[in-house]
C-alpha cells in the first residue's frame, strides 16, 4: 500500500480499498469468523467486566438451577454460574490456543525453513525425525508428552500442557512450511544474499522467513483451533487443565457426568462453546487460506 | 500386559471399523451430492455439515447421544461389553452410538475431500468425452467420475483410521468402553509408563501398517500404479 500513496497527486481515486475491506468483501464468511473470534478475546480478556459472576462463587441455594434471568446458562451442582465460568472458559482457551499455537508453529517454521535451507542430509534427517511424530496421532502424542512432563504451572497456566498440545503440531507445520521454502530457496536473491556472504542465520530470518509469512498465518490459525479442541479434550480427560479453573472442557467433566441427564445445560453451553470458538477459527482460517493464496491447502 | 491390550483392542477397532463405514456411507453420497449441485442451497448444506463436523467435539456429541437416547428410549449405555460372537444386536446397539459419535468428524474430513478432488475431476477431458458421446449423466457420475476420484478419499479415509484408534481416546470415556483409548488414559494418569510405552508403539505400528494396506489399495483402485 505504501507504493500508492507516494503516486502522482490526483491518482488516488485509484488507490485499492483497505485490504480489510477486500478480505470482508471477498469471504464474508471468513469475516463472521472473525467477528465471533474478536467477541471471544473482548470476553475473554475482559471477563471479570463481562461475566456477571464470580465463576468461582459456590451458591448452594441455587445448585443446578435452570438457565433463568439471574443465571442465563443455568448453573452447575456447585451452584456455579455457568455462563460466567464460560466466559472464563474462553480466556484459558484463548490463552492455551494462541500461545500453544505460536509455539508449535514458530518451532515447526523454524525447523521447516532450516531444513529446506540447508537440504541434503539435515534436511533427511529433519524430516525423517518429523515422520516420526506425525506417526502418532495428536491426542496421543499430547497425553504420552502429559504422563512424561507432569504439571508445571506459570501464571495460573499450565506450560507443559501448552507443550504438550504444541508439539504435535511441529512436523505438521515444518512439512508444509518447508516445501513453501524449497521453493523460495532457489530464487536469485537467495544466491545474491549468499554471494553477498551473509550468515545463514540472516539469510534464514531475513531473506527466507518473510517469505513464508503467508502459509504460516494460515496454518497458525488453523491451529489455535485445534489447539482449543486438544486442550478442551485434555482438560475433559483430567489431564490438562485443572479445577477450580475454568475451561470449556473441564465443564463437561467432572460432576457433570453424574448430573447432565437432570441438567443438561451444563454440559449444552460449554460444548457449544468449544464448537462455535472451533468453527470460527475454522471458517476464519479457510478464508485466510483463500485470500492469501488459493493455491495452499494445509 | 499383552492380554490387557489384546482384549480391549477388539473393541476399539470394532468401534473404528463401524465409525469407518460409517463415515464412508455418509461421506460419498453427501460429498458427490455437494460437488454436483457446488454453488446451490445443497452444496452449502452439506459445507456448513462438514465444516460443523470438524467443529464439533466427539466426546460433547457422545454426551448429547446419550442425553437423546435416556429421554427417547430411557436407555443408557450398559456397564459391560458383549462382544458381537457373542451377541450380535446387543454388541451392536451398545457400539454404534459412540461409532456415530466419532464418525461425525470422520464423514466431514471425507465429505470435504470427495466434493473437492470431484470438482477436479470434473473438469478433466475423459468426463467431457463422455458427455460428448452421450452417456446418461447418471453413468458419467458413477462410472467415470467417482472412481477416480477415490484415491485421495481412501487416503484420507486411511488416515483417519489409523488416527481413530487414537481418537477413541476421548469417546470411550464419555460411553464408558473399556478400550485402548480408556486404557491409555488410565495408564497416563497412574503414570505407568510401560504401559504407556507400549500404547504409544501399537498405536504407531498401528499407524504404519494401516498406512501400508493404503499404499496397496491403490494398485487395486488405479491400474496404472504397480508395484514391484
Amino acid at each position: 500500500m505504501a507504493i500508492v500513496t507516494t503516486t502522482l497527486e490526483g491518482t488516488e481515486e485509484t488507490k485499492a480499498p483497505h485490504p480489510v475491506l477486500q478480505f470482508i468483501r471477498a469471504q464474508p464468511t471468513g469475516a463472521a469468523g472473525l467477528c465471533f473470534i474478536i467477541l471471544l478475546f473482548v470476553a475473554g480478556v475482559f471477563a471479570e467486566f463481562v461475566a456477571p459472576y464470580d465463576p468461582l462463587a459456590i451458591d448452594f441455594s441455587a445448585m443446578l438451577a435452570p438457565p433463568s434471568w439471574e443465571h442465563w446458562m443455568g448453573t452447575d451442582s456447585f451452584g456455579r454460574d455457568v455462563f460466567s465460568r464460560i466466559i472464563y472458559g474462553a480466556r484459558t482457551a484463548l490463552a492455551v490456543g494462541v500461545l500453544s499455537s505460536l509455539l508449535g508453529c514458530g518451532i515447526g517454521a523454524v525447523i521447516g525453513v532450516v531444513s529446506a535451507y540447508f537440504g541434503g542430509r539435515i534436511d533427511m534427517l529433519i524430516q525423517r525425525l518429523m515422520d516420526i511424530l506425525l506417526s502418532f496421532p495428536i491426542i496421543v502424542l499430547a497425553l504420552a508428552v502429559v504422563a512424561v512432563l507432569g504439571k508445571f504451572p506459570v501464571l495460573g497456566l499450565d506450560l507443559n500442557l501448552i507443550i504438550a498440545i504444541a508439539i504435535p503440531m511441529i512436523p505438521k507445520v515444518a512439512r508444509v512450511v518447508r516445501s513453501s521454502a524449497l521453493a523460495i530457496r532457489e530464487l536469485p536473491y537467495v544466491d545474491a544474499a549468499r554471494a553477498a556472504s551473509y550468515s545463514h542465520t540472516r539469510i534464514i530470518f531475513r531473506h527466507i522467513a518473510p517469505n513464508v509469512v503467508a502459509p504460516f498465518l494460515i496454518m497458525f490459525t488453523a491451529f489455535i483451533a485445534q489447539a482449543i479442541l486438544l486442550e478442551a479434550s485434555l482438560s475433559f480427560l483430567g489431564l490438562g487443565v485443572t479445577e477450580p479453573t475454568a475451561a470449556w472442557g473441564l465443564m463437561l467433566s467432572g460432576t457433570s457426568q453424574e448430573f447432565y441427564a437432570q441438567a443438561p445445560w451444563m454440559i449444552l453451553f460449554p460444548g457449544l462453546a468449544i464448537s462455535l470458538a472451533v468453527f470460527a477459527f475454522n471458517l476464519f482460517g479457510d478464508a485466510l487460506r483463500d485470500y492469501l493464496d488459493p493455491r495452499f491447502k494445509v | 500386559m499383552l492380554t490387557e491390550i489384546a482384549s480391549r483392542l477388539e473393541l476399539s477397532l470394532q468401534v473404528a471399523i463401524m465409525a469407518t463405514l460409517l463415515a464412508v456411507l455418509i461421506a460419498i453420497p453427501l460429498g458427490t451430492l455437494a460437488a454436483l449441485f457446488k454453488d446451490t442451497v445443497i452444496d452449502h448444506v452439506i459445507r456448513v455439515f462438514a465444516i460443523a463436523g470438524l467443529a464439533v467435539p466427539s466426546f460433547w456429541l457422545g454426551m448429547l447421544i446419550i442425553l437423546g437416547l435416556l429421554h427417547a428410549f430411557n436407555w443408557i449405555p450398559p456397564l459391560t461389553y458383549t462382544p458381537i460372537y457373542v451377541d450380535p444386536w446387543k454388541n451392536l446397539s451398545q457400539l454404534i452410538w459412540p461409532a456415530m459419535a466419532v464418525g461425525y468428524r470422520y464423514s466431514a474430513v471425507a465429505t470435504r475431500m470427495t466434493r473437492s478432488t470431484l470438482l477436479e475431476v470434473f473438469n478433466e477431458d475423459y468426463i467431457r468425452t463422455a458427455r460428448a458421446k452421450g452417456v446418461y449423466e447418471r453413468l458419467v457420475v458413477t462410472r467415470h467420475a467417482i472412481p477416480n476420484a477415490m484415491l485421495p478419499v481412501v487416503t484420507v479415509v486411511g488416515l483417519e483410521f489409523a488416527f481413530l484408534i487414537g481418537g477413541l481416546v476421548v469417546t470411550e470415556q464419555v460411553f464408558n468402553l473399556n478400550g485402548i483409548g480408556k486404557l491409555f488414559v488410565e495408564t497416563v494418569t497412574r503414570a505407568d509408563y510401560t504401559m504407556v510405552q507400549a500404547l504409544v508403539m501399537l498405536v504407531a505400528v498401528f499407524f504404519v501398517l494401516v498406512n501400508f494396506v493404503v499404499d496397496l489399495l491403490y494398485a487395486a483402485l488405479d491400474p496404472r500404479i504397480r508395484y514391484g
